[in-house]
């Protein structure tokens, strides 16, 4: 029998690297070690990628997906059905980084392709990544870099390269901004067959050198006739760039930080630890892996439970995975995808490239309302797989008192800590049915439907919201 | 090429029907089709969730006749459609691998009866996908997840089976397409194993046609099969974007890669309203839409014309077998 | 109904991807229009003719009779300059009035702001949907979506929870839950505040269909569902001074005549019956409805549909509108067009503009970013 408090880092680790992860899992990687299961997420190489032929036989709109939200619904299939949870993970997380949306893109595929680009590069190394990224079709056109031509730049890639993507505000000047976009000259898209009416067909990038400012450049005190890739080697080498990515990082997988444009004013929350990952990234030449290997197995880390409101997708995909159902092709992955919507995270559609606001400001009126309802749909479905493994589970440790099922419930589906406050009222509602019984057939039906009602409780608490 | 010749064979590309519509005339992630009497085609199209099901009733020269079938677990609505034939009486029958069941239609489309039942069991059903009559017209269906084809009378009753989960000969592994030959022999696509099998009427193995999978004789994932009076016989190989052709023995004759240079006239309608699309059309590379993409089903006509059907690309492209052709003087 | 002078009340109905302009109000007399429709048009003898020129659509007819009767006006060749083909860029611009940019400002919240700057009535603006579309996005101004009226609110289908008592016990469970607590850290209090907020909202918004008793009978599709909704959450007099909702699809570029009938069958339909329902309940007077579609189509059909194009049309719709037709409609001559599209002579700013200034009583200009020109139908 593994130790509990083992359990509970597992689940921690699975949440936050992962999508979370059924109690089964949990015992099989606990008895594997911690660390050993961090080095397999860091390894996702080594575990069956997705297999796409599934995919397409029986979603064939997945590919080159038409429109909204069905392309939404393909990278929600991948997130619960995926043996490599860290990579789909980082995906998210360098989307969140690197938002580029649908809502000017207008082509559902390319932004597809983008995450595919980040499940491929997402965990080595920064520079490589963010040339991937300067060559992306989805990101060139979103940031304009298709206009920027020689005789005539346009910022836009430029500035949020620097702004939003490397370095953070107030680490370089407006004529940095241009001297990097003058070496972006000539990196744009090539034509392409229109989609209509023939499906869709792909952008691939084009590099212009006829329409590439070769003059020489001044860029954060380096001269030279740079071109793209160069300015990335500077921009990388940059102290503020380790620091940059590394907040990013801890927002994403420790705790939550203030909003990204309050960071050039409000320090990290622990200086220490981004003191470590930013050791590592220059230890190892930008290796993101290296970073996250530090991070998952600091102290920070494994301290931070509950540290962070999850984001609607982690949300959305964390129930579905637990509650069990979307395990394989069937018709509903586009009402999750909605779903995310919904509660405020419209997957490949960010509001803007300053992305989504995180932490509490994932929470309103609205999308409160609609993440418990989700959650206590389907975590109250007695129907479902999951939710069935969850009452086998709890009817193994036969009748029980009001606190034990309480305590066997929060157990089953986290283990989940709650406060006093939820708990008082978990136990409440659990003390009206008295004991749980399983003796009878009546029990049963009984009990089953108590734990249901329970689970759904538990899953519209203040303390579910928490990652 | 638009005329490929190899080993004594000519395929002279003839032209296309068809491009996306979620609704009328078009298809949207057509999954299968087949030919009934008077130059009609029956097309069925997927769509994606909770659109686009429904089958097109289509003439060979580009007249859209109407659409039946929409969305639902209804009489006569489809979840997952995927494959359709005709029996004798021109008769639509169509496969649902969600739901698991027949629909039967009549020619017009008129509902009639659905049939089948969720299960492993003798008759029963999980994820049905090809179907094809016999010359008897019993019906033949691959149910893909039982790893097994079951022969049914037209009504659903169960006649017989065969059939494994394995990678040996006779075994299958999620198959996905079926036909079968004047003499009754029956081809399935066995999908995962990459190759089409050929089985006796009462499913002895005969011959296997594969190779694996991305080699020149190779398929990867196929999906649908077709024969045509020569005995030979036509692969969508779906995973490789190609059609594999094989002679009656399993030998590997040649390939087709899609050759539609010319939109059909529906297309062209369309990109003529859109001056835009002419635009973007005159400085783009247009090989790529004239390739396969997602061929998905095969079938011959009596007249050996070959019809391939792309789920990607919204068409059927037409081949005709040419049995005598003349060479060109070679030192034009 | 009360006596004191009611806060005026804007209906916002969006008709999602794109109204094929030239098939709603048609240029019948126009040789191009036959020229370029060979397949997608309106027969002569079908249409509803409003002068020598114009036309709408069959299928129309309740909105005939209200522009006869002198209470729709119609805004002609209505978009913006440069207009994108594509949809969610061209929805967004409508929604955040920002064509440069992407903008992350809704223009409906904007103004709900200016409505009621604290933030006090969460149902000041409400919109009929799932979601929230981007023209209701603004950070800190809390608009409140309804996907249900009938089920609203938290806990509201909890799988096995049946009984009423339940139910409420259930929401009283939840309460508690998120009851303020000493000590537990900012986030913890934010959540706790939001619950309470939605418990609340919740039983504002219930409310409304208790009230509620009418002799129209709406038809069974969403957009009539949806503004017997607006109607019902409207006459319970909740202080509610913006609606928001949306229909569609309107993006016909496969087999558009019967789907483009059956679309404005529902939406005619649908707003004849709401307006008759104010009547019936007297309050008619201090509500305008406006219509809006994020571009028109292109004026060559494409053989079974049309595709998208520039310039389009909106409606607005009251007892208190000018009626009649506002602006022109733009050229279908091939020289005039904008690659194959009717160029737009209308910016939608100044419509919006109008409608904020004229009808709301507010400043339009930080609403919209600029001066437009207003037109005076209200």
């Amino acid at each position: 029998m593994p130790h509990q408090e083992d359990i509970a880092l597992m689940a921690h680790l699975m949440r936050r690297a992962g999508f979370g992860a059924h109690r089964e899992e949990l015992e099989a990687r606990v008895a594997k070690g911690y660390e050993a299961t961090v080095e397999e997420l860091l390894h996702p190489e080594e575990q069956p990628a997705i297999d796409e032929d599934i995919l397409y036989r029986f979603f064939p709109g997945y590919e080159g997906a038409l429109g909204p939200p069905i392309n939404q619904a393909e990278w929600v299939y991948r997130m619960i059905n995926t043996s490599r949870p860290l990579e789909e993970k980082m995906a998210l997380f360098w989307h969140q980084l690197f938002a580029t949306g649908n809502s000017k893109v207008d082509n559902p595929p390319e932004l597809t392709q983008q995450i595919a680009m980040f499940r491929e590069h997402g965990l080595g190394s920064f520079r490589d990544l963010l040339v991937e990224l300067a060559k992306s079709p989805a990101m060139i056109y979103w940031l304009d870099n298709n206009g920027n031509h020689a005789d005539a730049i346009n910022e836009n890639w430029g500035r949020e390269l620097m702004e939003l993507f490397a370095l953070g505000v107030g680490n370089y000047s407006e004529d940095d901004i241009k001297e990097a976009s003058r070496a972006f000259t000539g990196w744009t898209i090539a034509p392409k067959i229109p989609r209509n009416p023939l499906g869709r067909f792909y952008w691939n990038f084009e590099y212009k050198p006829e329409d590439h400012d070769d003059g020489e450049k001044h860029f954060l005190g380096h001269t030279g006739n740079f071109n793209g890739e160069d300015i990335i080697d500077i921009l990388v080498d940059q102290p503020a760039s380790p620091k940059f990515l590394s907040r990013h990082l801890y927002n994403f997988f420790v705790a939550d930080e203030p909003q990204v444009p309050a960071w050039d004013i409000t320090p990290p929350g622990d200086p220490a630890a981004i003191e470590m990952l930013v050791n590592a990234y220059v230890e190892s030449n930008y290796d993101i892996r290296s970073m996250l290997r530090v991070l998952f197995n600091s102290d920070f880390f494994k301290n931070a439970r509950f540290a962070r409101v999850k984001s609607p997708a982690e949300l959305v995909v964390g129930t579905a995975r637990m509650a069990g159902n979307y395990n394989a092709p069937r018709p509903g992955f586009n009402m999750l995808a909605m779903e995310c919507n919904w509660q405020g995270q419209e997957l490949l559609n960010p509001p803007s490239v300053e992305s989504w606001h995180t932490g509490p400001e994932w929470i309103d009126g609205g999308a409160l309302v609609r993440r418990v309802n989700y959650a206590a749909n389907l975590m109250g479905n007695i129907d479902l797989p999951g939710i069935k493994s969850v009452i086998a589970r709890i009817k193994a440790q036969g009748n029980l008192p009001p606190a034990d099922l309480v305590a066997a419930c929060l157990d089953a589906i986290g283990p989940l800590d709650v406060s006093e406050a939820t708990h008082g009222e978990l136990l409440a509602q659990a003390q009206d049915g008295g004991e749980l019984r399983w003796d009878t057939e009546e029990d049963q039906t009984k009990s089953e439907q108590r734990i249901g009602i329970l689970l759904s409780l538990i899953s519209a608490s203040r303390d579910y919201q928490f990652a | 090429m638009l005329t490929t010749v190899a080993a004594g064979r000519v395929f002279d590309y003839s032209y296309c029907i068809g491009m996306y519509g979620m609704s009328g005339q078009g298809f949207w992630s057509p999954q299968d089709f087949a030919f009934g009497s008077d130059g009609v085609i029956y097309v069925i199209s997927r769509g994606v969730e909770e659109i686009g099901q429904r089958i097109t009733r289509v003439t060979w020269d580009h007249e859209f006749l109407g659409q039946f079938g929409a969305n639902g677990s209804g009489d006569g609505q489809f979840i997952w459609p995927r494959s359709l034939d005709l029996d004798q009486a021109g008769n639509v029958y169509a496969s649902d691998d969600y739901l698991h069941r027949i629909s039967v239609f009549d020619s017009e489309g008129g509902f009639l009866s659905a049939w089948g039942e969720a299960g492993s069991g003798d008759g029963q059903l999980n994820g049905p996908s090809g179907i094809a009559f016999d010359s008897n017209d019993n019906l033949f269906v691959v149910d893909s997840h039982n790893s097994r084809v079951q022969e049914f009378t037209k009504e659903g009753k169960f006649l017989g089976k065969w059939g494994s989960q394995g990678t040996g000969d006779g075994e299958l592994n999620m198959p996905w397409g079926i036909c079968v030959d004047r003499e009754d022999n029956v081809y399935v696509a066995d999908w995962k194993n990459n190759r089409v099998q050929k089985f006796t009427p009462d499913g002895k193995f005969l011959v296997k046609f594969c190779g694996n999978d991305k080699g020149v004789g190779d398929l990867h994932g196929p999906t649908g099969v077709a024969v045509d009076s020569e005995g030979d016989v036509y692969v969508t190989d779906w995973g490789n974007h190609r059609l594999q052709v094989y002679g009656p023995d399993g030998k590997f004759v040649t390939t087709l890669v899609g050759d539609a240079q010319q939109p059909s006239p529906w297309t062209q309608t369309y990109i003529d309203a859109n001056p835009d699309i002419i635009k973007a059309r005159r400085r783009a590379d247009l090989e790529p839409e004239w390739r396969f993409h997602r061929p998905v089903a095969v079938n011959v006509d009596s007249q050996d014309r070959i019809v391939i059907l792309e789920s990607y690309r919204h068409r059927l492209q037409i081949y005709n077998k040419e049995k005598e052709y003349e060479e060109h003087s070679l030192n034009l | 109904m009360t006596a004191t002078k009611k806060d005026p009340v804007l209906v916002i109905l969006q008709l999602t991807g794109a109204n094929d302009y030239l098939n709603t109000v048609i240029p019948y007399t126009d040789p191009h229009y036959r020229d370029n429709r060979p397949k997608v048009h309106i027969p002569e003898d079908q249409m509803l003719r409003i002068d020598d020129k114009l036309a709408f659509r069959p299928n129309m007819e309740p909105l005939k009779a209200i522009y006869d009767d002198g209470k729709m006006a119609v805004i002609h060749g209505i978009g913006f300059e440069n207009s994108p083909r594509s949809h969610f860029r061209a929805m967004d611009i409508w929604h955040t009035c920002e064509p440069e940019i992407v903008g992350t400002e809704g223009w409906v919240a904007k103004m709900t702001r200016d409505l009621d700057p604290t933030g006090e009535n969460v149902v000041k603006t409400v919109n009929f949907g799932q979601g929230l579309p981007r023209a209701l996005a603004l950070r800190g101004t809390p608009v409140t979506s309804v996907s249900n009226l009938e089920n609203y609110g938290v806990l509201s289908s909890v799988p096995g929870v049946t009984a009423e008592e339940e139910r409420d016990q259930l929401l009283e469970r939840f309460a508690r839950m998120y009851a303020p607590a000493v000590g537990t850290g900012p986030t913890m209090d934010y959540l706790g505040q939001t619950g309470r907020d939605a418990l609340k909202g919740a039983d504002i918004i219930k409310s409304a269909p208790e009230k509620y008793s009418s002799t129209i009978e709406y038809a069974d599709n969403p957009i009539a569902k949806s503004l017997r909704d607006v109607a019902r959450v409207y006459l319970a007099d909740l202080g509610t001074q913006v609606f928001y909702t949306a229909h569609g699809p309107f993006d016909t570029h496969f087999n558009q005549p019967p789907m483009h009938t059956k679309l404005w069958t529902e939406v005619s339909g649908a707003i004849s019956d709401f307006f008759a329902d104010l009547k019936e309940h007297d309050a008619g007077d201090n509500l305008i409805m406006m219509l809006f579609t994020e571009f028109g189509r292109r004026v060559k059909d494409n053989g079974t549909g049309t595709d998208h194009g520039a310039g389009g049309v909106a409606f607005v719709i009251g007892d208190k509108v000018k009626g009649g037709m506002y602006g022109t409609y733009p050229s279908l001559k091939p020289e005039d067009l904008s690659q194959g599209d009717l160029a737009p002579n209308y910016d939608f700013r100044g419509f919006y503009s109008s409608v904020i200034d004229q009808w709301m009583g507010l400043d339009p200009v930080p609403i919209v970013g600029g001066k437009f020109e207003e037109m005076a139908f209200v």
